[in-house]
């Protein structure tokens, strides 16, 4: 771990420089350019927010995060979604895209998965920007208990970092994961409360929400966003762990999997 | 990176191998490895293939060295697991210094940015500290000469800008040891030779080179050593003439050995399509006629030429000579301006060389040709009977002919050798007898000329006065 921590900081220009030509890559030559990284998840919230809000009427329990908008309540669960979304979505990827740094240019791999890790939380750090001025103009207004979205985002920065490295790792010697992966994201957006609330489910079921483990990112941006206060503590204990175990076992992975990467890339 | 041993008994060894293996499990189908991992006590699902069986060398500082085989040979294995990207099954692996490895040029550039962002990231990846980037930069611009394209996306670059762009940032880092597999094939003219010089400049500098090529002659006039890689081993190393004489003579017996495969494929073929249709079978064609010959006879040759046949064997090393002896060179001299054998001759006088040749076999239109070297192995002049217009008549079986080609040698002074060979045809590689070194002779200076380049040519120089 301290060896890791040694390479990350050595290599840290480098590591930023890859994460600005991904951002760059991703969008330079459209016309559109950094536009496109917000359109399309905006046009997946006006989706959502037209089918699940306006004609099947879900509804808030404005009890409990004190805003009965459901436009809000999804977007506030949709940001800490679509970083994850993006962890997965792309984990698988990571190797194969920097093929030529690991296998070319002898750049060590566990290191790789930093500049995605760290694109992702440049749209991630937009979208709570955003975040912020939706609740500003919607009369919501801002309060003390803002001052815990730092924890949160590094708490999902850990969550993907882990994420990272075990479907890049794993993806080499089982190509079949990023199809799993993507099968697997249409089932976790509907198995996590984004679109409905923990609430709308029968208490008899809950239990089986609470064994996912997006439900603990997803309630904690609820909580800090939508009703503006220090989030349950059984949330952010919850949260905590799964990042952190997360984190290790991605770590475990890759090392274990690390000296035979390359023969197998 | 051995960190005691660094300093006083050898400081002067760079790179360190110590029988080296690698072996690669490779699985047919994806589902084996997972099968293989997943079930306890299952039975092995991968095939092993040895891409290095014991590798063993030692470069010093300073030395260039050529690595050169044919393909599945173990070099880019080799390199991998030199730069460190690979790790060996077995052995050990020493590298002294810091080490820049040019395994495929233009690695890591983003196509939709600029020469220039390419370069300073290039120059971050291979950790050039941010202070230093952009003198990094500027000398990369510097070298590689692409002008206004240097800051157009390297999208739009023809192949050759590209490996301009490539070479210019790798050599740019001054490393102690530089590993290049085949970078030097690519670019215009003029920029190839730039990399050859900037590339002697890191040898002049006592910088160390491990150099993979194809191209026989950059290794001859490059590295003052030479190895070859077959089938994972290491079978010759040493001088890289002599390494590289070795390297001809195992592709052409690879050449033969895949010639009578195709032959047997054809055969069974062919007799499947006779049983079928009642036809005869086909003529012979090419690849029908490569079995060895039989060894010639005293009784065919005569006493005479058996003698001057077996004394030139002799004088010939066995290892430097391949074909399929079908025909056969019997001897080679070389006769002076006086017509005297001579092992001497003054520059720029006629000599005259002369390959007695034997046929066991008719042969339609063979060529005989040779290949003159200078002490380096580099290939000076190289000619042969249908180059200079002359078809050989088809000799019979048990024929011996001599051919003498009369030439004026204006060579620089010093040692030469020649490599003849007797050829089916103007492919490559479809030697009945090839030679390397029958012959070494002197190019001795005529009195006060003095040859400045490696050859002259007769100049005319005329003067007009503009003002």
């Amino acid at each position: 771990m301290k060896q890791l921590a040694q390479t990350i900081f050595h290599h840290r220009r480098v590591l930023l420089d890859l994460a600005i030509v991904d951002i760059r890559r991703r969008y330079l030559s459209s016309v559109l350019g950094l536009g496109w990284a917000f359109l399309r998840p905006l046009a997946t919230f006006a989706l959502y927010a037209v089918v699940f809000g306006a004609i099947l009427r879900m509804k808030v329990p404005s009890d409990v995060y004190g805003s009965d908008s459901y436009g809000l309540f999804l977007i506030v669960a949709l940001v800490p979604w679509f970083a994850i979304f993006e962890f997965i979505a792309r984990g698988s990827a990571v190797l194969f895209e920097q093929r030529d740094l690991v296998m070319r240019m002898a750049f060590p791999a566990e290191a790789l998965p930093i500049p995605y890790l760290l694109a992702a939380l440049f749209n991630h750090a937009i979208w709570i920007g955003l975040l912020l001025l939706f609740l500003r103009f919607s009369g919501m207004g801002w309060s003390a208990a803002l001052i815990w979205a730092p924890v949160l985002v590094l708490l999902l920065a850990a969550m993907g970092l882990g994420i990272l490295w075990f479907l890049a790792g794993v993806n080499v010697f089982l190509r079949d994961l990023g199809h799993f992966a993507e099968i697997g994201l249409n089932f976790a957006f509907f198995a996590t409360p984004i679109v409905y609330s923990l609430t709308s489910v029968p208490p008899a079921w809950r239990f089986l929400l609470m064994l996912n483990p997006f439900y603990y990112p997803i309630e904690a941006y609820r909580s800090v966003f939508l009703a503006q206060c220090s989030p349950p503590i059984h949330v952010l204990v919850g949260f905590s762990v799964v990042s952190l175990l997360f984190l290790f076992a991605g770590f475990r992975a890759f090392t274990a999997l690390k000296p035979q990467i390359p023969d197998y890339l | 990176m051995s960190q005691a041993t660094d300093s006083a008994c050898e400081p002067e060894v760079a790179i360190r191998v110590e029988d080296l293996r690698k072996t690669y499990n490779l699985y047919r189908r994806p589902v084996d490895l997972l099968l293989e991992k997943l079930l306890p006590g299952g039975r092995q699902r991968h095939d092993c293939v040895e891409a290095l069986r014991g590798v063993s060398f030692e470069v010093a500082r300073g030395e260039c060295l050529g690595i050169i085989g044919p393909n599945g040979g173990g070099k880019s294995t080799l390199l991998r697991i030199l730069s460190g990207i690979q790790q060996p099954t077995s052995g050990r692996v020493e590298v002294r210094g810091a080490m820049s490895a040019l395994l495929a040029l233009g690695s890591g550039f983003v196509p939709d940015m600029s020469g220039r962002e390419n370069a300073a990231l290039y120059g971050s990846l291979r950790g050039i500290a941010s202070a230093d980037s952009d003198r990094y930069v500027a000398l990369v611009e510097d070298f590689a000469e692409l002008e206004e394209f240097f800051d157009r996306p390297v999208r739009i670059y023809s192949s050759g800008m590209f490996m301009r762009l490539a070479f210019a940032c790798a050599v740019e880092l001054i490393p102690d040891i530089v590993i290049i597999d085949e970078a030097l094939s690519v670019g215009d003219a003029y920029f190839q030779h730039k990399c050859v010089s900037r590339l002697q400049d890191l040898r002049r500098n006592r910088r160390t080179i491990l150099l993979v090529s194809h191209d026989p002659n950059l290794i001859k006039s490059m590295c003052n050593r030479a190895m070859l890689l077959y089938a994972g081993q290491r079978l010759e190393y040493g001088d890289p003439g002599a390494v590289i004489d070795d390297y001809h003579r195992i592709r052409f017996e690879q050449d033969r050995r895949a010639v009578a495969g195709r032959r047997e494929l054809r055969r069974a073929v062919t007799t499947n399509a006779t049983e079928a249709t009642g036809d005869s079978p086909a003529a012979p064609g090419l690849a029908e006629r490569r079995p060895l010959a039989a060894p010639c006879t005293a009784e065919a040759l005569g006493p005479e030429l058996w003698a001057r046949r077996h004394a030139f064997n002799a004088a010939v090393a066995n290892n430097k000579r391949y074909g399929t002896r079908e025909g056969e060179i019997i001897d080679i001299r070389l006769r002076d301006h006086d017509n005297v054998p001579s092992n001497s001759v003054v520059y720029g006088r006629e000599v005259t060389v002369v390959v007695t040749t034997y046929y066991a076999n008719p042969i339609t239109a063979p060529i005989l040709g040779f290949m003159l070297r200078d002490h380096r192995g580099y290939d000076v002049i190289g000619v042969n009977t249908h180059t200079c217009g002359a078809e050989l008549p088809c000799p019979g079986a048990g024929a011996v002919v001599d051919v003498a080609f009369r030439l004026t040698l204006r060579l620089r002074p010093g040692s030469y050798s020649l490599a003849p060979g007797l050829s089916y045809s103007l492919n490559d590689l479809d030697y009945m007898d090839w030679i390397n070194q029958a012959l070494t002779f002197e190019v001795v200076a005529a009195d006060a000329f003095p040859v400045y380049g490696v050859t002259y040519f007769d100049t005319e120089v005329t003067f007009a006065r503009l003002r």
